[in-house]
């Protein structure tokens, strides 16, 4: 699913570079479940932020799918986010103003798919909230919020979910809540997840933990159910 | 992405910031309507110029006599009495003047007119049979001034069809009998009515030679009977040498010296058409770059809006991107939403300034007559297209730029 091989990444501020990443290498299989840690600055976020299609590595191999993004443009990128994967934020990032309904046909509307309204009820659904589709996002909680996002993050059945963060801005119980969801996707639906966290009970709800620090792989650990 | 689909984005941030919307809406109806507003009057005001001097042939001239002079007081350009029926026998008979096809005298005088208990003062013209080509009259009825009527000196009239209205009301005055300055005139002829300025219709027409020898007999000092202006027809596009040459040959007739001032003016009634077309077509450019400046600083409010909108909403710009927008996706929209609130001022613009038209039509008064406004359906295509075209225009930057932010930034923006 994902394989990814001596990626580098180097940011210049000003004049001075930072290297983000430096030589990393990992492996998500379809069907997983991960969870990436490690300390602010580690280049977990950059990470994220390549797995995502949002950026691109300055070099190494990056494979999504059995497609290798290193060699694709804005548009290419800008499909693979749209088609492959769903993000779920740690600030829920839906459009203000905007029901949950129109929050999560979003992604369809750039696909180009007609008949959005049938699609998006169902996954509004299969997170539970059938009964706040035309709620406004300042109209709902925390959890209801990231339940919208992650319904939007299902909608164009993505080949994998990444989740920055998910449960920063809840509580404890909510947080369990959001993550049991994930952990349901996951088992009963197959969906490969990978996320970012710094809490250690958040990434036990992942089968694998991968530890970043420097910018490399630090150390991997199977969790056992 | 489906174009529909775009729309109703763009129209979801239209609506999503109803006042400002509104507020960059009004920018574009002020100026789409003032464009209508003004260029319809400068329509107007060159078309009312067209149909109110368009009818008095450009090819006319007139020869009025000079100034009098009281002492060392200097009278107005034609109070003299310095041109005679002569004088207009002589330019139609020279061989040297060879540019004018037509002259027409004209004398006047003013008398009471009576017929049974109505009673008026009317201006008498005393013409001849060129008259009516020269000065492009028209008789709606009946016939006009013949040679015969002025070799005769006959009690004939036409009347202008004021003047007819004035004295018969609706009942048929061609045959009837009127009084002028006590004596009987028949009427022979009415004219079609002209309307607008400088019209006739009020006016009396009889033969030029029963106004010199009966109704205001004037001789000069060498028995020469004095008119009021001689009217020439010019061949075409020969205004200035015609005018040269019957300048010649009056200054010879009238023994003045060549360098001499002239005892009476010639003008060109083209000179005149052109100065009010002038004054129209002035009047029109003033109004249209004041529109344009309305519609430019329309298209300013627009941009601005826009770039704040755009920061504003840079967040949103990167959330579309994640879950799959594309550049051209984000460019549509931002140019859609510009482009749609320029359009729905446009429309607005166009209704409003056809009613501000509506308004202004008759109460603009220039040249001493009321302006219609005309609005054309080139003008309403034109100010649609303008519009849509500032929408787009100021759009564009706004756009591409927005479609440029990086998503990464773009989703951490506060």
């Amino acid at each position: 699913m994902i394989k990814m091989e001596g990626i580098k990444k180097t940011y210049k501020i000003g004049d001075i570079e930072v290297n983000a990443l430096q030589g990393l290498g990992c492996e998500v299989k379809q069907g997983e479940m991960v969870a990436i840690m490690g300390p602010s600055g580690s280049g977990k976020s950059t990470l994220m932020n390549i797995i995502g299609c949002l950026d691109q590595q300055t070099s190494g191999t990056y494979e999504l799918d059995g497609v290798n993004i290193g060699g694709l443009n804005d548009n290419q990128l800008a499909e693979i986010r749209n088609g492959k994967i769903g993000f779920v934020f740690q600030t829920y990032n839906l459009l203000a103003r905007t029901s949950a309904l129109a929050n999560v046909e979003l992604p369809l509307i750039y696909s180009g798919v007609n008949h959005r309204r049938a699609r998006a009820l169902a996954v509004l659904d299969r997170v539970g909230l059938s009964d706040r589709i035309n709620h406004k996002p300042n109209e709902l909680s925390g959890g209801q919020q990231q339940r919208v996002s992650i319904a939007r993050a299902l909608i164009n059945n993505p080949s994998i979910i990444l989740a920055d963060e998910p449960t920063g801005n809840l509580d404890t119980r909510t947080g369990k809540d959001i993550m049991n969801l994930f952990a349901e996707l996951n088992r009963k639906d197959g969906i490969t997840i990978v996320m970012v966290t710094h809490e250690r009970e958040i990434g036990e709800y992942a089968q694998r933990i991968i530890h970043v620090r420097d910018g490399v792989v630090h150390d991997e650990e199977v969790l056992s159910r | 992405m489906t174009h529909l689909a775009t729309l109703v984005v763009a129209l979801r941030g239209i609506f999503a910031n109803r006042l400002r919307s509104f507020l960059t809406i009004l920018g574009v109806i002020i100026g789409i309507a003032s464009v209508i507003a003004l260029s319809s009057v400068g329509e107007g005001s060159a078309q009312s110029i067209e149909e109110r001097l368009g009818n008095l042939g450009s090819n006319q001239l007139t020869v009025s006599p000079g100034a009098a002079t009281e002492g060392f007081k200097r009278m107005a350009q034609g109070s003299a009495q310095t041109l005679s029926y002569e004088d207009a026998l002589a330019i139609a008979s020279s061989t040297e003047v060879t540019t004018v096809e037509a002259v027409a005298p004209e004398a006047s005088t003013s008398a009471q007119v009576v017929i049974g208990s109505e009673n008026v003062n009317a201006k008498i013209f005393g013409v001849t049979p060129e008259y009516e080509e020269v000065r492009n009259k028209t008789v709606a009825e009946g016939n006009w001034i013949t040679q015969d009527d002025v070799n005769s000196t006959a009690s004939v009239c036409v009347l202008g069809s004021g003047a007819a209205e004035d004295l018969f009301g609706d009942s048929n005055p061609i045959g009837q009998t009127v009084k002028i300055d006590k004596r009987p005139f028949t009427v022979v002829g009415v004219m079609e009515e002209e309307g607008g300025m400088m019209s006739a219709d009020d006016s009396i027409y009889v033969p030029i030679s029963t106004v010199m020898n009966r109704l205001n007999p004037q001789r000069a000092s060498d028995g020469d009977h004095i008119i009021g202006s001689i009217y020439l027809q010019a061949a075409d596009g020969q205004n200035d040498l015609a005018m040269s040459q019957v300048t010649e040959l009056l200054m010879d007739e009238h023994r003045i010296a060549l360098g001499d001032e002239a005892d009476f003016s010639i003008t060109n009634l083209q000179d005149i058409v052109d100065t009010f077309t002038e004054t129209s077509d002035t009047l029109s450019v003033l109004l249209t770059v004041t529109a344009a400046i309305a519609l430019l600083v329309a298209g300013i409010g627009i941009m601005n809006i826009m770039l704040v909108s755009v920061t504003e909403r840079t967040r949103e710009i990167g959330i579309r991107k994640a879950v799959g927008a594309k550049r051209r996706n984000i460019l549509m929209q931002f140019l859609l939403e510009a482009s749609t609130i320029s359009v729905i001022g446009g429309i607005i613009g166009i209704g409003v300034g056809i009613g501000a038209s509506e308004l202004l039509s008759g109460s603009i008064t220039m040249n001493m007559s009321t302006i219609e406004t005309i609005i054309t359906p080139d003008t309403i295509i034109i100010a649609f297209f303008v519009a849509l075209g500032v929408g787009i225009v100021s759009g564009v930057y706004p756009a591409i730029r927005a479609s440029r932010l990086n998503p990464i930034d773009a989703l951490r923006y506060e």
